[in-house]
């Protein structure tokens, strides 16, 4: 027996009970579920679309909205092996909405929006098919290599600092040190600027 | 050339988040996803706003009010009452218990001290009174449990231990036997952690367990084939053995219990005595290896974790054949490491896994490992550093030292819950030789670990043997598919 779900005030998602349990709830449309999504996952979404991608409060509500709503009207469709699946799902229909804003909020950044013209369908509607023929300029292509032969925790930390993420917060994830990652940080921008323009001068 | 744009790198932070919500719009990046379900953000949120995000989720149109708020606001006032009802019952019945637990083993105890101590007797009342003075707060809020207020666990304390101060035997059976005496709030906060030590096993965490494939080493001489098997990372952290050890107490297994105690009265054979009274039960430690905890203590543990799994991979999978979990062989643990899953700290001493002299394993495992050290040793951290300290005969100053340094690598200590990254650290900055089993035989073997001499290995071995346990012996587990029908998916 779980305990009830009004404990969750400060969810923690890292030690809550199964996967299993939330999304079965979901597809009976249990009203406590949808409460448990939300303050499990929602709320950290709102958290991250205000302070990490800088959205507005109306605009970060509404994607959370979007996101959910996508989430339990399409997940009898599909089963996940864990949590992790199911949070991946979820990520993914929320960074859709989020691209989608950020396509209609044209000119935010040149690479952004030359990156997304591309895709004009809804977000939650898009297949894999459709994303694998998606075009990113010759620059953008050349980050993404570069990046892809990097290790796990260098990308990380230029993931997650690109985003405003602490160093503190990132050191978690990389085992190192909070106070050396500056300097891996500088470097491996540095790096990765070089790589990419060599690539972009080959035209690879 | 001239039509190529370069890149600034002033300009590599908005591409790259382009790059990331392009990349995870498509193919999620499940460990970029739990980066960011795992932070904390700063951010108000409007309780309107929440309200009103919940209402349009369910499906219900705006200010329609009365009636139906009124009724839905009725229903689950209504129950919410039933679920307290209930709930009080369960934690009552868990209080029960407890205390009936307690209360065997103390009185067990106590019947076995009278001859030396009466006084003794008084002591279990004061772990009772604490259990139910934390009952009583619980009853009265159920709902209010969250990690940050999870009471910690009831130490015992010196001023407890005062009315014993002229029973020095006695003193040192009652450490002896483990004083681990968890609160309600506890009971409840142990039985969330199972759930992510179980989700994680099932799951086959990379940052804690590691598929081994199938292969064959040279073992002791002789060619010797090992069966494909899942290995944990780290060593049992002192967490995972608390929530085992709750798991005895709410199920009153007595007997368990006591063969399961962790025996920090040990450390005071080596002049440690903070971290006897710390070690184990301060919750700083929790995600530190489990110490002083016999052979006997190990594979109740390794029973325990498999009847749980187990039992919800059945819930999961009701077909599914169980799994076995045991301590790992010396051949599983020499062949791990010799495929580089595991690691080595190297302190240019006694190498209890490998040593050629003894025949333990042929030469070009040698050379193996010395090439992974060799190319490890441009990465060498301070975290390596600390791997590489043996405390065995260290001053207890030098060893709470070594542990800080632990924590300042991670930064503060959090004390919630199980954290792989924490784990790592701490098992290198804590790490300790291993319960292990010798294959064919099945006698307990202490492997791993890294000593200045094949003498001061053997000198802990002999004390370990003496006492049955030691503050520099833990243990690890592995996880066996004996399935053979699906021996071509030997991880589940």
């Amino acid at each position: 027996m779980y305990l009830a779900f009004d404990i969750w005030n400060e969810p923690d998602i890292s030690c809550l009970p199964y996967m299993f349990d939330i999304a079965a709830k979901i597809k009976e449309k249990d009203a406590d579920a949808i409460a448990l999504l939300y303050s499990r996952y929602g709320k950290k979404l709102y958290g991250y679309s205000v302070s990490k991608w800088k959205l507005s409060e109306d605009d970060s509500w509404e994607i959370v909205y979007k996101t959910l709503y996508k989430v339990i009207k399409v997940i009898d469709e599909y089963t996940f092996e864990n949590e992790n699946k199911f949070v991946g799902f979820l990520f993914k229909i929320f960074i859709n909405y989020l691209r989608n804003h950020y396509r209609d909020a044209k000119g935010r950044t040149l690479e952004t929006v030359e990156l997304l013209q591309a895709h004009e369908k809804l977000a939650g509607d898009r297949n894999e098919k459709e994303d694998t023929a998606a075009k990113l300029s010759p620059m953008m292509k050349c980050l993404q290599k570069v990046l892809h032969v990097m290790e796990d925790w260098q990308r990380i930390i230029l993931l997650m600092r690109a985003q405003d993420y602490s160093y503190e917060d990132i050191a978690k994830y990389v085992s190192r040190p909070a106070g050396q990652l500056k300097v891996y940080h500088m470097r491996l921008k540095k790096i990765v600027t070089e790589k990419t323009n060599d690539c972009i001068n080959k035209g690879e | 050339m001239k039509n190529k744009k370069f890149v600034e790198e002033k300009d590599v932070d908005e591409m790259l988040k382009s790059l990331f919500i392009e990349e995870n719009s498509v193919s999620p990046d499940e460990n970029a996803a739990r980066f960011v379900f795992d932070q904390e953000y700063d951010v108000k949120v409007n309780s309107k706003k929440e309200k009103e995000l919940l209402r349009r989720l369910n499906g219900k149109p705006n200010g329609s009010g009365g009636f139906w708020t009124y009724l839905i606001i009725t229903i689950a006032l209504i129950t919410a009452g039933i679920g307290i009802v209930f709930y009080n019952k369960h934690l009552t019945s868990i209080n029960k218990k407890s205390q009936e637990h307690f209360n065997k083993i103390y009185k067990n105890e106590n019947t076995n001290l009278s001859e030396n101590a009466s006084t003794v007797t008084s002591q279990p009342s004061l772990h009772f009174q604490k259990i139910k003075d934390s009952a009583s707060i619980q009853l009265q809020t159920p709902f209010a449990i969250s990690r940050t207020n999870v009471k910690p666990l009831n130490n015992f304390s010196a001023d407890n231990f005062s009315v014993y101060s002229s029973q020095p035997d006695a003193d040192e059976r009652l450490f002896a036997l483990n004083l681990f005496a968890p609160s309600e709030q506890d009971f409840i906060f142990y039985s969330m952690v199972k759930s992510k030590m179980l989700e994680k096993l099932l799951n086959i965490d990379k940052a804690l367990y590691t598929a081994v494939e199938e292969g064959e080493i040279q073992y002791r001489g002789n060619p010797l084939a090992v069966d494909p098997f899942v290995m944990r990372n780290q060593a049992i952290t002192n967490l995972e053995y608390k929530v085992f050890l709750s798991d005895l107490i709410k199920n009153i297994k007595n007997e368990d219990f006591k063969k399961a105690s962790v025996r920090s009265v040990l450390w005071k054979n080596y002049d440690d005595n903070t971290l006897a009274d710390s070690y184990f039960l301060d919750e700083k430690y929790n995600d530190f290896p489990v110490v002083n905890i016999g052979r006997e203590g190990a594979l109740l543990f390794c029973s325990w974790l498999e009847g749980e799994t187990n039992q919800l991979l059945q819930r999961i999978h009701p077909k599914a054949q169980p799994l076995k979990i045991r301590l790992p062989y010396d051949s599983e643990w020499i062949f791990a490491t010799r495929r580089g899953y595991s690691q080595l700290p190297d302190c240019g001493g006694y190498k209890t896994i490998y040593d050629i002299r003894e025949g333990i394993v042929d030469i070009n495992f040698i050379k193996r490992i010395e090439l992974i050290k060799r190319r490890g040793n441009s990465k060498v951290t301070e975290l390596d550093q600390l791997f590489a300290s043996n405390r065995y005969g260290m001053e207890e100053e030098k060893i709470l030292k070594l542990f800080e340094q632990g924590f300042a690598y991670k930064g503060k200590p959090i004390t919630d819950s199980l954290y792989p990254n924490r784990m790592d650290v701490f098992s290198k900055a804590a790490h300790v030789s291993e319960i292990n089993q010798e294959q064919g035989t099945g006698k307990t073997v202490i492997i791993g670990s890294c000593w200045n001499s094949k003498e001061e290995y053997l000198k802990m071995v002999s004390e370990f043997n003496k006492e049955t346990a030691s503050p520099f012996v833990g243990f690890r587990v592995v996880i066996i598919n004996d399935n053979k029908a699906s021996y071509k998916n030997p991880f589940w």
